[in-house]
């Protein structure tokens, strides 16, 4: 079977380079005969789907074209006059003859199994197919690829919407002629609803009304086909962004491709996970506040994220610069700011934690001796001594209560990350407020209670910590908009609490945030300060999750910004 | 009454000893945790008020190894927990024992004393 198999492979090649050989001399002739713009007298004598002939000047051309679908097609542009006979495209066809055999092979392998569609060779030039399979590495690059196919000539948009099975979300990439690759989430819902639209419709023609909102870019109509597989379900649309619908042959070619590109699709979807794997972290790389590329060994860009985009050629030159060898003689270029280091929230964080560790070190070591201390003047006092002695031992005394509840009073805010336990929340922000007394110079701070003390059950550490976080944040948006006149200027912290819950809120009478930004307020990496690292919000939020919690922003009526946390009330 | 004091801390040790002595008890202190398992294991203490912080082993390992002389009735009743550490894993594990924890510093002196004197305050009742 195989070597039969390996024997029409031999047959169809020798049979190609003889055609094909035909054709560029022909072609050559004919560049040198005739007169420009004249039509070829290129005319198809067979019609039949199997086997095509072809009269040409010199020479009569008989094909089949499950033999030579490149040359075939090729020859039907030229005679269409729609390829100009450049030296360009008669390398193209040579090179795609000389990976004919490989190509073949491999095919032959990968595909055993699946049904590749004889019809394949009719819409993919040889080396397109080939390059379908080893240059497309994940479904976001496909959009584009498909678009340069010669089948899908005319086609101005692509959109591939995959969904993986389980997953809660669909996602959706789509090109339209000649732009970047725009990729999005759907949600699984939208996509069931899409899924099953287009695999009932025996039309495979639609418009953007047969699908659920958001749901596609396309434009006009558009063809659409929907394709099962064991892991994944996908949707193709094409279309050309007008409103026409397409011709008999165009539908024909649509199927055709699209039935050719299901072993392409599993093929793909098998590396899919890996490539999730990438793409996040080249998502997570793109967002990264650190300005670094790739480059490979010709020093031309491989990768740039956006810090590196933005990098002005006068800053680089405060930068360090660090320099990486990567595999395949690519080089990472990492441009690090010095400067920045000391302002960053993640600087702030680590300037806490490490504050509460002191702390709590402080704590520990001081209290003891100091309850010494306070034991000892105890027991003194109880003697019998004159005024003076007993007055200086009381002194010691006080002094040493005195500094026992200052570490006490301190310790609440930096407690071990775990410990839950009943304390005052009022308190607690009054003592947090202190500790950002001077970042917060010049800037009225109000906390507004019905109560003048609400004892809950959590962990005192991380409320204060992000408290901390909103009033810095509040008292720079403020600097920000009033600069040195900061008289108006004021921070509300209010806490309304009911039965099951205690909401706090930090208000401030600043710029406030804009539309756009409010998306992403929460997002890592996102910041609108200059030197800002972005992650501030997106820490606080998460550790309010962790008390149960929920943390969301809101404009205030008046203007500025208005941080809500709300928490579970527990209280025993 | 006789009272042992296992506490490293020397100023809260000594203080504490002097304070129990004018009460009319008879204390006798040891700073270390192996020390004070010699002398568990050579002597009888009504009350053995016992450091869980302390330089060698801990207060736990000491109530521990008192079990080999005492039940678990009597180490819950003589042993009372004096600690700077009051977490809830430290207040379950002296559950465990029967022992009371006081927390240092003490909130009440008087208190304090009167309850290494008389034990449990609830054990009157």
């Amino acid at each position: 079977m195989e070597n039969k198999d390996s024997a029409s492979v031999e047959k169809s090649q020798s049979q190609l380079e003889h055609e094909t050989s035909l054709l560029l001399n022909e072609t050559r002739l004919l560049k040198e005969n005739l007169p420009r713009n004249d039509i070829f007298d290129i005319s198809k004598t067979t019609t039949d789907n199997k086997a095509y002939a072809y009269s040409l000047p010199h020479n009569k051309l008989e094909v089949s074209s499950t033999q030579t679908a490149a040359s075939l097609q090729w020859l039907q542009r030229i005679s269409k006059q729609e390829l100009i006979t450049e030296a360009r495209n008669l390398k193209h066809l040579a090179s795609s003859r000389k990976s004919y055999r490989s190509y073949k092979k491999r095919l032959n392998t990968l595909f055993k199994n699946s049904e590749v569609d004889e019809s394949i060779e009719r819409y993919f030039l040889e080396n397109q197919y080939r390059e379908l399979y080893n240059i497309i590495l994940n479904l976001q690059s496909l959009p584009s690829f498909l678009l340069t196919l010669e089948g899908f000539r005319g086609y101005k948009a692509c959109q591939i919407i995959a969904h993986e099975k389980g997953q809660g979300f669909a996602k959706t990439s789509y090109c339209i002629d000649g732009e970047k690759t725009s990729t999005r989430r759907l949600p699984v819902e939208k996509f069931n609803k899409a899924f099953s639209t287009v695999k009932k419709s025996k039309s495979k023609l639609f418009s953007i009304q047969s699908f659920p909102d958001h749901f596609s870019e396309m434009i006009g109509s558009f063809m659409a086909k929907s394709f099962t597989g064991r892991k994944f379900n996908i949707i193709l649309l094409l279309g050309r962004n007008d409103f026409l619908p397409p011709n008999e042959e165009e539908l024909i070619a649509f199927d055709g491709i699209s039935k050719n590109l299901e072993p392409i699709f599993n093929a793909i979807l098998l590396r899919s996970n890996k490539d999730d794997k990438l793409l996040n972290t080249m998502e997570l790389l793109e967002g990264l506040p650190l300005a670094l590329s790739i480059k490979d060994k010709t020093d031309s860009f491989l990768f740039k994220n956006q810090a590196f985009e933005k990098l002005k050629e006068s800053e680089v030159r405060d930068f360090n610069h660090l320099e990486r060898n990567l595999t395949g003689k690519n080089t990472l270029n990492i441009f690090v700011d010095n400067s920045r280091d000391e302002e960053s929230d993640l600087y702030h964080f680590y300037k806490v934690s490490l504050l509460g560790e002191l702390l709590n070190t402080l704590r520990h070591e001081l209290s003891n001796p100091l309850f010494g201390i306070s034991l000892a003047t105890d027991f003194l006092g109880s003697e019998d001594l004159d005024d003076e002695i007993r007055e200086t031992i009381n002194d010691i005394k006080t002094n040493s209560l005195r500094c026992q509840k200052i570490i006490k009073d301190f310790s609440n805010l930096y407690e071990a990350e775990d410990h839950f336990k009943d304390f005052d929340l009022i308190n607690l922000i009054q003592e947090t407020i202190i500790l950002t007394k001077s970042e917060t110079r010049g800037i009225r701070k109000q906390v507004d209670a019905a109560d003048t003390s609400i004892t809950i059950f959590s962990n005192p550490t991380l409320i204060s910590q992000v408290l901390f976080n909103l009033i810095i944040n509040a008292s720079q948006a403020l600097q920000e908009k009033y600069g040195e006149d900061l008289r108006t200027s004021i921070i509300t912290i209010s806490i309304e609490s009911n039965s099951s819950s205690v909401v706090i809120a930090v208000k401030d009478n600043g710029p406030g945030v804009s539309e756009q930004a409010k998306e992403k307020l929460f997002k890592p990496f996102f910041t609108t300060k200059e030197k800002g690292t972005g992650l501030g919000l997106s820490i606080c939020k998460n550790l309010i999750k962790k008390l149960d919690g929920n943390m969301t922003y809101e404009s205030s009526a008046e203007q500025g910004s208005r941080f809500i946390i709300s928490l579970p009330f527990v209280s025993q | 009454m006789n009272i042992l004091i296992v506490e490293d801390e020397t100023l809260i040790a000594r203080s504490l000893k002097k304070l129990l002595e004018r009460k009319g008890c008879h204390v006798t202190w040891e700073s270390s945790g192996n020390k004070a398992i010699e002398t568990i294991r050579s002597s009888n203490f009504d009350r053995i008020i016992c450091d869980l912080m302390l330089q060698d082993i801990s207060g736990f390992d000491v109530i521990e190894e008192s079990k080999k002389k005492y039940d678990i009735h009597e180490i819950g009743n003589k042993f009372i927990i004096i600690t700077a550490y009051s977490s809830q894993q430290v207040l379950i594990k002296a559950a465990s024992y029967g022992c009371i924890v006081l927390s240092k510093p003490f909130e009440n002196l008087n208190e304090a004393i009167e309850i290494f004197r008389e034990g449990k305050p609830n054990d009157k009742n």
